[in-house]
């Protein structure tokens, strides 16, 4: 799954990186001259279209053929590069040019505040039954409505659990806090980025709100990671680096920020490493479909939901992207792994300044 | 072209190319050089920024080393407290000194391994301010690679960190500025890493420095162990991996793909371009960095744009191409001199040969004493011409022997122009006789031939077999006198042109004699006639031509009656006078293709040319040319001093019979002559009895006719003519011969011997007289006829004086010439037009009317009919007696009666036999009638002395007597 990140561009929010099929350096070339291509495609024809505005590997050409096809329709498909693009492409118009789109659910919210996005009408898509049972009362998924009303339908999800070396770690650890156990100092890799290195702090903290933290909170939770600092080997910044060092020195303990894709790929070079969802609950982003204000024909809207949940459609993402998919069982749900869906968090710039500091070596009393 | 300039061409060409390509390949081996010495100085320049880069390392290195080493340091772990204090302390006064020194050191550290990589001792540098960090401000860096990695490290080896603009601490030292790190551990006593010792280095002052260093139209690029770009001539490129973009070297050299991955130290790129793209010279160099140079280095390079390179070998090149001119120039001049040496000895050779006279000899010097193949040219050119002279005079001599013999040669020699017929040569003989045949001088002999036609014989021979030889030709000259040439001709080339070279000898003197001997052999002498040999030849030949012909002739013998007494009275003078009278009168009445000889004495045999289709036609032609000879010798020979009447006997054989010998048919003749003899002479006599019957018979008829006409044995019958009403409008007289032993005897028996002898104008003369007396008979018994038709011959016609014989038997007889009517064959009329014309004319202005007879037989034309004065025509009874069953003479009848009608003429028909083509020709449109229908001929026409109209023909009588006598004889 090499290639898999994109490796430029700044950070998205939520730290997670899209998958993309399109490579590189050609992604965006390739994009334009499919979307040209669609378009005149389109134009030529009088048919009801599907407008559908996505991140790259979500809607592949050939899985939007077989919709076309069974549904007698055109899709057009518009791909995003970041949240920010995202936010772009609809705040705007609130919507009024695409049909669909993909959106994780903490982003989802100020979609719902502009009222860009519309109520689903569950009995629309009856693959929704086949999810797995986390998302059957989709009012437990955080995010996912407002008065009620039910706004996205989850598509994929990734959550961040822990990796760990078989060889230095005999017994799984269960907890947040395996990975500030003095046992692994020095052994640790931990993911350079703010916003979700405190809310970790927070759960080892044992905070209530990971996502909206108080000063006292933050400040402690400053300090939770200066002392993290301390017992890490490094910090990594992406999977290849992540992979680099974990061949090269002693680990123990991998936070793993890219989830299963992340871990399946040290699995691929033959590492012998187990994977873990704290007790804690892991944090997770999940993107979903939602159905624009703008969306012409609803129900169409709804087929291409409904669509996405086909067995064969999900599984195609999973395979072809390594992400989880909503229908069939993942490390998630073993057992009574808690997930902690992303939200919105207050204050990042905050996490910012402290993380810069920290990162930096800041002493705890330097804070 | 002249040897000379294609000597000068070809090596001022040669040299002109080799000095080209000298020039060439030293201009292009120089540009080698230019460009190799580039690259070399572009490899120097690498590696001596490479080696100054090096140093800068090293002196970092070598700082970190000595620090290393420091007291201080040991102090650092050694003691607690002050002590220890002071040593930090005194290691931030060393590090201050350092950068005071060193201003491209941004920080300088010592971080300990203990307390999470806490640093010790640190000094920044803020701006121009050296600041020293303590307290909390200092920062644990256990994690960073410098740390963790150096830790690992032997003892000795440095680390380096990448170079790039970002700063790992919140503040950047130098913002924007490249920078790297190096790091030394420092060992306890026991050789645990302690500490490391890290020196932040800005390494902008070095690129500048580098920069600086770079020739002006170089550019200058590093780059990390990626490709990652660091300094490019493009600064946007840069570091751009620092902010997520990456700008490769490699891709900007692909050359260099190879080199980031293997081990060469030194890369020379000579890339000469593309139209697309420009071309380069590049050098790049790999700057080790660390101990794990194999996977941390950089690469330095230094490009050209080949441009600049070649500027300078274009200063090469404008230099070399004047050398190359001016060579070029040298190698014209002195291939000019060169060629100029060498053809001077052959422009001599050529300058004596041009003006050599006509034996070869030249009166300019050539250069014999040469040692070289014109030289031996020259020597063989002046032996050959002395050789030739030598020829030249022997041919001259036989050409002169040769003109002598043609001039000498009895013959008449001429050569003529194959195309122009001019004259070429000719001798004096050939002159002389030529001369005399032209009034204008010397003429060609073959133009007289062209009269010949055998001229073209001669040539289209001449053409095919290049040769003729003796033929013999008879010319004319200018007076038309025939000469004889026995002459050869030859189809050859004459001065270099096709020519015929004939040589003649006169040979007419020959001819003559030859002639002259033939006349003594087959010529009597006396009379000229053949003589009996030549008789038997020309006989010989008519036979054999008249067997092939299937022809017949006869053959006359004759003898003059009593000559022998003549002869024998007068004297053999007059004798001969006689035999040449005789001859020549025989002459004068033979045809040309009859031959008259003499076969001695009085005798003489005349063959009459076969040209009868019957022995009877052979009889009758023999008979006419025996009585002209009669009728030529009939009158009085003068001789000399009296007259002679002498008559002739003849004998006549006709030829050919089976096939006998030519003599038995003059001995027929011969004894046909004997009986003839017998009979008293002044005869003939066949030699055949039947062909003797024969012509006895018709010499009886004739000799009856004259009888006939002295005692007026001649009378007339009528035939009469009616019109419609059937009332008899005319008669036509018709004679009939009142025979004392035969009776009446019809014309058809005698009119053709009557013709023949002439005896048909004396009896058509008597015809008239008689029909003018019956008209004034008739009229004096009252009976009127419009008129009475007459018909006339062709002889009669033609007498000079016909017309004034009628015009004098008419007033003899006082009728009115209008009650006459001329009857005219078709044939007669158009047989001498003019003359018939002529005669009409004077016929009708006397009132005498004229008329066509048999109208339809002949040429009817027209014009004719237009032209003629005409009365009447008359229709051939032949197509009245098929006018009821054949269209076609029904159309025929039609049309004359039309043709007549609008001609304003009378129109009768002829041979009107019954009712029904009476009918036919009513309908046709025919006014009058004459036929056995309507009455018979008789003496008095059927009118006896009262003519009355004729109303019911008889018509049980008139076919029975029909036969034989219905076509009126020609009168």
């Amino acid at each position: 799954m090499s290639g898999k990140w994109l490796l430029t561009g700044t950070p998205v929010s939520n730290q997670r990186r899209r998958p993309s099929r399109f490579g590189r350096g050609s992604s965006l070339m390739g994009c334009c001259l499919l979307l040209l291509n669609l378009l005149c495609v389109n134009a030529a024809r009088a048919e009801e279209t599907l407008r559908v505005l996505t991140w790259p590997g979500y809607a592949d050409p050939d899985i939007v053929q077989r919709f076309e096809k069974e549904t007698h329709t055109h899709v057009t498909v518009t791909y995003i590069s970041s949240d920010d693009d995202l936010w772009n492409k609809i705040g705007p118009n609130r919507g009024q040019d695409y049909d669909v789109f993909a959106v994780n659910t903490a982003e989802l919210q100020r979609y719902i505040d502009i009222h860009a996005v519309l109520p689903i009408d569950l009995s629309k898509v009856p693959n929704h039954r086949n999810q797995t049972p986390r998302f059957q009362n989709l009012k437990n998924v955080t995010g996912m409505t407002r008065h009620g009303k039910v706004f996205a339908m989850p598509y994929t999800y990734s959550e961040m659990g822990l990796i760990y070396n078989k060889k230095l770690v005999p017994t799984p650890p269960t907890s947040i806090n395996a990975l500030w156990d003095p046992k692994y100092r020095g052994k640790v890799l931990a993911y350079d980025a703010s916003n979700h290195n405190f809310s970790i702090a927070a759960q080892a903290l044992g905070f209530k709100d990971l996502f909206s933290l108080n000063h006292d909170e933050m400040m402690a939770a400053a300090r939770k990671l200066v002392d993290l600092r301390r017992n890490l080997f490094t910090f990594y910044t992406d999977p290849d680096q992540a992979l680099d060092i974990y061949r090269h020195y002693n680990i123990a303990l991998v936070y793993a920020n890219f989830g299963t894709q992340q871990v399946d790929k040290m699995r691929s070079k033959g590492l012998d490493i187990g994977y873990v969802i704290p007790k804690e609950g892991a944090l997770a982003w999940l993107d979903c479909w939602v159905i624009s204000a703008g969306a012409k024909d609803m129900n169409l809207a709804l087929k291409w939901i409904n669509y996405s949940l086909d067995p064969q459609v999900s599984e195609t993402l999973t395979e072809r992207q390594g992400l989880a998919n909503t229908l069939k069982p993942g490390a998630a749900d073993k057992g009574d792994a808690k997930i902690i869906w992303l939200q919105s968090i207050a204050h990042p710039e905050e996490r910012i300044r402290l993380w810069q500091e920290i990162r930096a070596g800041a002493q705890p009393d330097a804070l | 072209m002249s040897i000379r300039v294609k000597l000068l061409f070809w090596l001022s060409l040669v040299s002109v190319l080799m000095t080209a390509s000298m020039g060439y390949i030293s201009f292009n081996n120089s540009r080698q050089l230019v460009i190799k010495r580039f690259t070399d100085e572009l490899s120097a320049a690498t590696r001596s920024m490479s080696s100054r880069y090096q140093a800068a390392m090293g002196g970092v290195t070598n700082d970190l080393m000595v620090l290393s080493h420091l007291s201080n340091l040991r102090r650092l772990y050694e003691k607690e407290g002050q002590a220890q204090a002071n040593a930090k302390n005194d290691l931030a006064v060393v590090f201050t000194d350092f950068m005071r020194v060193h201003p491209e050191y941004l920080q300088m550290r010592f971080i300990e391994y203990q307390h999470f990589g806490r640093e010790v001792v640190r000094v920044d540098r803020k701006g121009n301010e050296l600041v020293r960090i303590t307290g909390n401000r200092l920062q644990e860096k256990g994690y960073y690679p410098y740390v963790y990695q150096t830790k690992l490290l032997k003892p000795g080896d440095f680390f380096f960190s990448g170079i790039n603009l970002k700063q790992e601490n919140s503040y950047a030292l130098r913002p924007n500025s490249p920078s790297f790190k190096a790091a030394l551990p420092v060992f306890d006593e026991n050789n645990k890493p302690y500490g490391v010792l890290v020196i932040n280095v800005a390494l902008d002052t070095l690129f500048t420095a580098l920069k600086n260093d770079t020739a002006r139209d170089a550019l200058l690029y590093l780059a990390n162990h990626e490709g990652d770009v660091l300094i490019d001539p493009d600064p946007k490129k840069t570091f751009g991996f620092d902010v997520g973009r990456r700008y490769l070297l490699q891709n900007d050299f692909p050359q260099l793909a190879g080199f980031f991955k293997n081990n060469r130290e030194n890369l020379s790129i000579n890339d000469p371009g593309t139209l697309q793209k420009a071309g380069y010279l590049a050098s790049f160099t790999r700057i080790p960095m660390g101990p794990m140079s194999d996977r941390q280095f950089l690469v330095l390079g230094i490009s050209i744009p080949y441009d600049n390179v070649l500027s300078i070998t274009q200063q090469l090149q404008r230099k070399t191409l004047e050398l190359f001119a001016m060579f070029a120039l040298m190698a014209v001049v002195f291939s000019f001199f060169i060629s100029r040496f060498l053809t001077a000895p052959l422009n001599q050779v050529i300058h004596a040969i041009s003006h050599a006279d006509e034996n070869l000899r030249s009166t300019f010097p050539l250069p014999v004493r040469q040692r070289d193949e014109i030289g031996l040219l020259a020597r063989t050119y002046a032996s050959m011409s002395a050789r030739i002279a030598s020829q030249v005079e022997a041919l001259r001599d036989k050409e002169k022997n040769l003109n002598e013999l043609l001039e000498a040669a009895p013959s008449m020699i001429v050569i003529i122009d194959w195309e122009t017929d001019e004259v070429l040569f000719m001798n004096n003989r050939a002159k002389a006789k030529f001369a005399h045949a032209s009034p204008g001088g010397v003429v060609n002999p073959l133009q007289s031939f062209e009269t010949h036609a055998t001229a073209q014989r001669i040539r289209k021979t001449l053409e095919a077999q290049k040769v003729l030889f003796d033929q013999e030709t008879r010319l004319y000259d200018s007076e038309g006198s025939p000469f004889w040439l026995l002459f050869s001709a030859i189809h050859t080339q004459y001065q270099d042109r096709p020519a015929i070279l004939m040589s003649s000898t006169d040979i007419t003197e020959q001819k003559r004699n030859e002639q002259r001997i033939t006349q003594l052999a087959f010529y009597d002498p006396l009379t000229n006639l053949p003589n009996r040999r030549l008789l038997l030849d020309r006989l010989n030949h008519e036979i054999a031509l008249a067997h092939r012909e299937d022809k017949y002739g006869a053959v006359l013998f004759m003898d003059l009656d009593r000559f022998k007494v003549l002869n024998d009275s007068y004297g053999h003078h007059l004798g001969d006078e006689l035999l040449i009278q005789v001859a020549n009168r025989i002459l004068s009445v033979v045809r040309a293709e009859d031959t008259a000889a003499r076969l001695g004495g009085d005798e003489f045999v005349v063959i009459v040319h076969g040209n009868a289709a019957t022995p009877e036609e052979a009889a009758d032609e023999s008979l006419v040319v025996a009585k002209k000879i009669m009728e030529v010798l009939s009158s009085p020979f003068d001789l000399g001093h009296t007259r002679h009447h002498t008559t002739p006997s003849m004998g006549i054989a006709l030829y050919p019979v089976g096939n006998l010998p030519a003599g038995d048919y003059i001995q027929q003749a011969d004894t046909a002559m004997y009986m003839a003899k017998d009979r008293g002479g002044n005869t003939l006599n066949f030699f055949q009895p039947s062909m003797q019957e024969s012509a006895n018979k018709r010499l009886q008829l004739e000799k009856e006719l004259r009888t006939a006409l002295e005692e007026d044995q001649f009378c007339l019958y009528y035939q009469p003519q009616v019109d419609d009403t059937g009332r008899v409008i005319g008669v036509e007289a018709l004679v009939r011969w009142n025979h004392p032993e035969r009776g009446i005897v019809s014309p058809a028996h005698f009119i053709d011997l009557a013709e023949e002898t002439g005896l048909i104008i004396p009896i058509g003369s008597k015809v008239l007289e008689k029909v003018c007396h019956q008209i004034k008979q008739w009229e004096s018994a009252g009976i009127r006829l419009n008129h009475v038709s007459v018909n006339v011959s062709s002889k009669q016609l033609r007498q000079p004086e016909f017309t004034e014989q009628i015009e004098d038997i008419l007033k003899a007889t006082s009728v009115e010439p209008d009650r006459l009517m001329i009857e005219l064959t078709e044939r007669v009329v158009i047989d001498d037009l003019d003359d018939t014309i002529r005669k009409m004319l004077a016929l009708q202005r006397m009132g005498i009317g004229i008329s066509i007879d048999d109208f339809g037989t002949g040429y009817s034309s027209l014009s004719y009919l237009k032209k003629l004065p005409l009365k009447q025509l008359k229709i051939d009874q032949s197509f009245v007696r098929d006018i009821t069953t054949d269209p076609n003479d029904a159309v025929i009848v039609y049309t004359i009666i039309q043709m007549a009608k609008s001609l304003g003429l009378d129109v009768i028909a002829e041979g009107v036999e019954t009712e029904e083509q009476l009918r036919f020709l009513k309908e046709k449109g025919c006014t009058a009638y004459q036929g056995y229908f309507f009455g018979r001929p008789s003496p008095d026409g059927g009118l006896g002395q009262h003519p009355r109209p004729h109303s019911n023909p008889d018509p049980v009588t008139s076919p029975a007597t029909a036969a034989g006598v219905s076509r009126p004889a020609q009168s």
